[in-house]
């Protein structure tokens, strides 16, 4: 049967109606209105002496462009604590010179608002769906209190200090309840794991700055660039034609998180090639394990072998999964490690967008096949392919238009990300694991266990990345751009 | 008979619902044994206490999933753009 006998013995919705009810245009849509609300609020409230500011700072370094979101002090996610976990509500305020420290800020009007943000705007759009508004108005409140508590323990310093991210407890928060008293029905209605990762993932596009890509010319694309999707690529095929992995997105999920970014990515390309709620799981568990061993070994190792702080810094930005480690661990060689180091992996988290749109559009051409395996026809490739990854992708092609191209445009895209939208998206994607938890029946994680072929397609394909990305770090840091690299970063 | 098997049928729920109950609090115990006693007492510690706080002046927080949630990058990036913008100059 042909693609086109399926769609007319299956009719498909038309565009209109899809865009009504599905799940994917949905995300878009309540992603779209965040962004839209954030930008405007920024844009109203900049300085009405912007082009002097810019002016200013085009002449001195020093000087400073001030362009803030009036959103920002009411919308907050639980913060850092040590002793007592009460302290994760409220955040230490900023000191100023000749001044006794300022009283702390309480965190828990701004947490409420995220709520309130949250609940309307999801009641609203389950209600235009055609679905029970008061069901998920209903178990909203518990499923947030579970994800505050996820929020709560990934606080916890020595926690935070060894980037066990807050995905890992809302996970196991989720899990506690499920493999316990066991998920009560009523709760169900607000365990809505991809709706929340695919709003999630349409508010991370605004973060996916192309126009960062050259921030550190041609030596950071080719390490960032290159490498990342030839070992992307290959440990899928090892994984597919040697270990002969049953599931190809379980595959997938797992060389797109070691090989772009850890848990952002996993995220991404698992919606990208509707990966199961187990896989990604797994996926994270593994990305995480290794990235709290690399994020302490590979400084130690680069230091016993006297390794060149740049080469250090491009080879650890490279390989070390999570942008927070990165950071850390090329912080431990020093100054300029760190910031090559994170330049590299800003310049790979970008690699994300265009990463999930590969993965989707592969996955509906060739890993969702027709049952006849004739080829699929345009139409069938666009009704299949998951819509959520446009507003991904057009998120991040419109905030990189803005980020070049308006008067202070870095500063007022930074504005409307870190004052409002990077709040929600982390909120989101903590939901999205609480949800995951929640439906989740450990036992059901165990095949995927059998035999250690996840283990050992993470191990193979972490090795060729630690090498590939010291080569390519070394030829074009150290070799061709060695120069212009020294000169960029003095 | 069906009286029987109902009485049967609950104490078997009853005493699932039981177990499920003392799983929850064993589990929510171990959860706050480690989170109030174990991680403040790792904290404390000479070694940890400085790692902890060489992170906060470096303003690194580990745990930062994607770029744009780490204050670390905030100055590198103002660098970069910087440099690019006087470099263009």
């Amino acid at each position: 049967m042909s693609a086109d006998d399926t769609s007319t013995t299956n009719p498909r919705p038309s565009l209109l109606v899809d865009m009504k009810t599905s799940e994917d245009w949905w995300a878009i849509w309540c992603g779209g209105l965040l962004l839209l609300i954030s930008f405007a609020v920024v844009w109203a409230n900049r300085p009405a002496d912007l082009e002097q500011q810019v002016a200013a700072a085009t002449q001195d370094r020093e000087a400073e462009i001030k362009i803030s979101n009036p959103l920002k002090p009411y919308l907050s996610k639980p913060g850092g604590w040590t002793e007592n976990p009460l302290d994760a509500f409220s955040k230490a305020g900023k000191p100023k010179l000749g001044e006794p420290d300022p009283p702390r800020q309480s965190l828990v009007v701004p947490i409420l608002c995220v709520f309130l943000g949250i609940a309307v705007l999801f009641a609203a759009a389950i209600g235009l769906r055609g679905q029970s508004a008061s069901a998920f108005l209903i178990a909203f409140p518990f499923v947030f209190l579970l994800a505050t508590l996820a929020y709560v323990l990934a606080g916890q310093n020595v926690i935070s200090a060894y980037n066990l991210e807050y995905a890992l407890w809302a996970l196991l928060v989720g899990l506690i309840i499920s493999n316990t008293i066991g998920t009560p029905a009523w709760l169900m209605p607000a365990a809505l794991t991809e709706f929340y990762i695919k709003t999630g993932l349409v508010l991370l596009g605004a973060e996916v700055l192309m126009s960062r890509l050259l921030a550190l010319g041609v030596p950071g694309i080719f390490v960032a660039w290159v490498v990342t999707p030839i070992v992307l690529i290959s440990t899928y095929i090892f994984g597919q034609k040697v270990l002969k992995i049953p599931s190809p997105s379980l595959n997938m999920v797992i060389s797109a998180d070691m090989s772009v970014c850890g848990v952002s990515a996993a995220i991404a390309t698992a919606a990208a090639c509707k990966a199961k709620k187990e896989e990604l799981s797994l996926a994270i568990g593994l990305s995480l394990s290794f990235t709290v061993i690399m994020m302490v070994a590979l400084p130690a190792f680069i230091r016993l072998v006297g390794m060149d702080e740049i080469l250090g810094g491009a080879w650890l930005g490279g390989t070390i999964d999570s942008t927070g480690a990165v950071a850390a661990a090329g912080a431990a060689l020093g100054e300029r490690a760190l910031e090559v180091a994170a330049t590299v992996k800003m310049i790979q988290n970008i690699l994300i967008g265009v990463t999930a749109f590969c993965v989707s559009i592969y996955w509906v051409t060739r890993v969702e096949k027709n049952d006849d395996g004739s080829t699929t026809g345009i139409m069938e490739i666009w009704y299949r392919f998951p819509k959520f990854v446009l507003g991904f992708i057009m998120a991040s092609i419109l905030f990189s238009i803005l980020h070049s191209s308006l008067t202070a445009g870095p500063e007022i895209v930074d504005a409307v990300i870190g004052g409002g939208t990077k709040t929600f998206r982390g909120w989101f994607f903590c939901l999205a694991f609480v949800s995951i938890g929640l439906s989740t029946n450990v036992r059901e994680l165990m095949p995927y266990l059998r035999g250690g072929k996840p283990l050992i397609l993470y191990l193979c394909g972490q090795t060729l990345n630690l090498l590939l990305t010291l080569l390519m770090a070394w030829l074009m840091f150290r070799v061709v751009f060695r120069e212009f690299i020294d000169n960029a970063l003095q | 008979m069906k009286w029987n098997n109902a009485i049967q049928e609950m104490t078997k729920n009853g005493s699932t619902q039981h177990r499920g109950a003392l799983r929850l609090i064993t589990a929510c115990g171990f959860v706050a044994f480690t989170w109030l006693i174990a991680l403040p007492w790792v904290a404390a510690r000479r070694s940890m206490d400085a790692r902890l706080r060489w992170l906060q002046e470096k303003q690194i927080d580990p745990s930062a999933m994607y770029y744009t949630e780490l204050d670390a990058m905030q100055p590198i990036l103002k660098r970069l753009e910087s440099r690019h913008e006087h470099g263009e100059r």
